[in-house]
């Protein structure tokens, strides 16, 4: 473990200083006026001027790169121009409720692909496979705008039995309101599902043709011990690893099913923020967003390590 | 009231049918000043809202109205200079205006108890209404201080507030006298009969004299609700103040709804059309033609309302910009428009044909009737071999990606440019980026929001050196029309001036225009006496939820 971490933390803290060059990069393509964005169009020149003045923005790009470097180091990330909020809890808010989200899709996600794919894995090219496959393939090749327009239309319109809107009216999370959660986690889950359970399936179907599997059947040991005991942990190997990396996506890139919902989370933060040419705000987010990937990535090697004796024996 | 007024309100009132003592009435009731009516004309018939209900009942108190906001909730400071509409309906619950616009486009006074015009249009007297108290700690009486505190702010160019622009025309500091602690008289510096709309726009909340500029922190105002809390991006929610000073049919003080909280639903159909149909939201404003099409056809339990406004597309060029300079190649480019077939691709049955002239049939009661401008592509075509263009030229227009409309109809209009030979390549753009140099882009598709009086959007968008002329037109002979409408108070006398602008503007105007659209917003059966105007506002005072 502290191996991972000795090689990850550096790893980390590169990928987020070139992450950082990138976005600010980025950000400086756009034609923004900050100051006109947050006085509006009426305001009158000399204030627009002032206000860039005091923003720094009458400096260099290197100079303000350093100044925004220096700020983020100390946990200040700035102010929105769209939202004229401190930048820093926006991203907090919003990541807790992506994080909810993102949360209850995954506990769906998880138990039921993982079974669907086992069961295809176990029994190749029969019947339950060939329906796990195909409804696996249509559910995964259809685009989430479609599933989260037909569940909103059979659930909210027709049946009147869920929320059609996710957004949060009185609520401060949707925890409070978990029904107003149901939509956009079916959405994601119905999406996510057939893509993680190909996948169990394909690594289920390749341990039960290892040597080791075979050993143990040849050595009498029951089928149910031999799959629970033997092939599971290995096959478990890459469709977990593959799912710690789309923590990230669950996280920030939902953007569709927030929109599709009004849900708001970091996802739709990130598409006002674009909209709007909030530089702070589309900085920090990216910011997050690396820190993610990256935390993910190491969760993901030290699972990976865990379900893996082979790779435990390596790094230690 | 000057005779002259009094008899134009009377000619009016009789003519839709009211009796002398029925007008009598209205004019100490409600209309209190006749310019007000004069100025607005009943010369169409009531039909403006296609579709609502009457209440079902007596009204009934508590509750609360849920509404989408399809404007964005931008980050709220100073009521004066809010700048979205979502922004403003917080404000308007919490602070009055001086005027109220109604969902017939008619003016009446609000906090004012008067609003009397001198014949000549330059003198205005604004009289308060006794009742009106700030929610300040100490709550206090509104007075002519607090008026005219205000007009200096909208009059100060460093508050950067867009009233600055509307007043300024017409009105400056020296000219605002205070009679008494009531009445308040404009002296202005040129004739207007814009005042009393221009009362009602949405930057025009009247706060005290004690307000500081920020209005989160300081909420106060005369209106019917109270600030709970406003998060940009997001939500506002508002409760019902106890003392408001007018009362609903059961003698009680208004509003009948306990709370309203509004949602910022990022103008996502999706959201607010499910949210609509499954009882998350009762009202959803401001809605796009789709959702109004699947809402019409597939929900016939949600109220929709499709209000006629002056809100109008163009295609406009820099008129001091080749090949725009010249007037030939400009109406080149009105000629070959299609109104019906981009109407019918765009907006369907939720928009109407364009003039070329800004003017909205039947939306300003002085409309002259003239028939929309034809297509005619061989008179284009010749007129630009005139200008030195027999093969057209290449061009390109900037418009906004959103709303979906102004995509589609730029499409077609470049199209239908190209019979001539004008070929227009399409340069779609965000709609922040785009609205953030919205005047600097030579060609391009502006939206105009709605105003009632076609003389408030051209003094604006086309007066010479006006503040928003992002065609850079100037031209003397239509800035002398305009001063002459702009300075008449009878719909018939301005409806003569128009007789003359309207086809000035059609042959030499700077831009094309299309259409103007209707005002569309949806409502679910429980929501009582709610009245959806062009203006897209969120304003439920008088109404209630089953």
């Amino acid at each position: 473990m502290r191996a991972i971490l000795t090689k990850r933390v550096p790893f980390l803290l590169l990928t987020l200083f070139v992450s950082s060059v990138l976005i600010f990069v980025a950000t400086e393509i756009l034609p923004v006026d900050v100051a006109r964005n947050m006085l509006g169009q009426f305001a009158p020149q000399e204030a627009v001027d002032a206000l860039n003045e005091r923003l720094g923005m009458d400096k260099s790009p290197l100079e303000r790169y350093l100044r925004w470097l220096g700020r983020v180091a100390t946990g200040d990330f700035g102010e929105s121009t769209s939202l004229r909020s401190p930048v820093g809890p926006l991203i907090i808010k919003h990541a807790i409720n992506s994080g909810i989200l993102a949360g209850a899709a995954l506990l769906l996600i998880m138990p039921i692909a993982l079974l669907l794919g086992i069961v295809a894995g176990l029994y190749p090219n029969k019947f339950a496979d060939r329906v796990i496959s195909l409804s696996s393939l249509t559910a995964t090749s259809t685009p989430e705008f479609v599933v989260g327009v037909l569940l909103l239309l059979v659930f909210a319109v027709k049946l009147r039995v869920l929320p059609g809107s996710s957004a949060l009216v009185v609520e401060r999370t949707a925890l409070e309101t978990p029904s107003k959660l149901v939509l956009p986690v079916l959405t994601l889950a119905i999406v996510d599902i057939g893509y993680v359970a190909r996948m169990m399936r394909a690594s289920m179907i390749e341990v039960m043709r290892s040597a080791y599997v075979r050993a143990a059947k040849l050595r009498g040991v029951p089928f149910h011990r031999v799959v629970i005991k033997h092939a599971l942990r290995s096959a478990l190997l890459t469709p977990v690893t593959v799912v710690m990396l789309h923590i990230n996506w669950l996280v920030g890139g939902i953007v569709v099913t927030e929109t599709i919902f009004a849900y708001p989370g970091l996802g739709q933060l990130m598409l006002t923020a674009a909209n709007a040419r909030d530089v702070a705000l589309l900085e920090a987010g990216a910011l997050f967003f690396a820190i993610v990937a990256v935390l993910s990535q190491v969760g993901a090697d030290i699972l990976y390590i865990w379900l893996n004796p082979r790779a435990r024996m390596n790094s230690a | 009231m000057a005779a002259h007024d009094y008899q134009i309100l009377l000619e009016r009132m009789l003519r839709s049918g009211l009796t002398r003592r029925s007008l009598l009435r209205r004019s100490a009731g409600v209309i209190g000043a006749t310019a007000l009516a004069g100025i607005s004309g009943l010369a169409y018939p009531p039909s403006w809202v296609a579709a609502q209900t009457a209440p079902a009942g007596p009204p009934k108190r508590g509750g609360t109205l849920r509404y989408a906001n399809t404007d964005p909730l931008k980050p709220l400071t100073d009521p004066a200079t809010v700048d979205s509409l979502g922004a403003s309906d917080c404000v308007r619950f919490v602070a009055d205006f001086l005027t109220h616009v109604d969902e017939k486009n008619l003016p009446h006074p609000y906090l004012l108890e008067s609003l009397d015009a001198s014949p000549d249009l330059k003198t205005w007297t604004l009289v308060l209404r006794q009742g009106p108290t700030f929610n300040t700690p100490t709550p206090r009486p509104i007075d002519s201080d607090d008026v005219i505190f205000n007009f200096k702010r909208w009059l100060d160019p460093k508050l950067g507030t867009s009233m600055t622009g509307l007043l300024t025309p017409y009105l400056d500091e020296t000219g605002i006298e205070k009679v008494d602690s009531r009445t308040v008289r404009l002296n202005l510096k040129a004739p207007t009969n814009t005042l009393p709309y221009d009362l009602y726009h949405y930057a025009g909340a009247i706060v005290p004299r004690e307000f500081e500029g920020d209005f989160l922190k300081q909420p106060w105002g005369t209106g019917p609700f109270e600030l709970v809390e406003y998060v940009a991006g997001e939500k506002f929610t508002v409760k019902a103040r106890k003392n408001y000073w007018r009362q609903g049919a059961d003698g009680q003080p208004l509003p009948y709804l306990d709370q309203v909280i509004s949602i910022d639903v990022k103008s996502q159909s999706p959201a607010y059309v499910a949210g609509l149909v499954s009882d998350q939201f009762d009202v959803a404003l401001g809605i796009d033609y789709s959702a109004y099409r699947t809402l019409k056809e597939q929900h016939p339990d949600i109220v929709l309302s499709k209000v006629r406004s002056a809100g109008t597309l163009l295609f406009r060029a820099h008129v001091d910009t080749k090949p725009f300079d010249d007037e030939r190649v400009r109406l080149a480019l009105k000629l070959c428009q299609d109104r019906k077939q981009i109407m019918e691709l765009a907006l369907a049955d939720t928009a109407f044909e364009g003039t070329d002239d800004y003017v909205a049939p039947e939306v300003d009661p002085a409309w002259y009737p003239l028939d929309p401008p034809k297509q005619d592509l061989e008179r284009a075509r010749s007129l630009l071999a005139e200008a030195g263009h027999p093969n057209g030229f290449e061009t390109e227009m900037q418009y906004p990606a959103a709303p979906e409309f102004i995509a589609t109809a730029s499409q077609v209009y470049a199209q239908q440019a190209k019979q001539i030979g004008v070929n227009i390549k399409l340069v779609p753009m965000p709609a922040d980026a785009y609205w953030a140099k919205w005047t600097d882009w030579t060609f391009c598709a502006p939206y105009w929001s709605h105003r009632p009086l076609a003389t408030m959007t051209l003094g604006l968008a086309l007066r010479s050196g006006a503040a928003w002329n992002e065609s850079h037109y100037a031209d003397k002979k239509f800035d002398a029309l305009l001063d002459e409408a702009t300075g008449t108070v009878s719909v018939d006398d301005r409806r003569n001036v128009y007789s003359r602008l309207q086809p000035y503007l059609r042959e030499h105007g700077p831009f094309a225009e299309p259409l103007f659209n209707y005002a569309l917003a949806g409502q679910t059966k429980r929501v009582q006496n709610f009245k959806p105007t062009a203006f897209r506002y969120g304003i439920f005072t008088d109404t209630w939820i089953e």
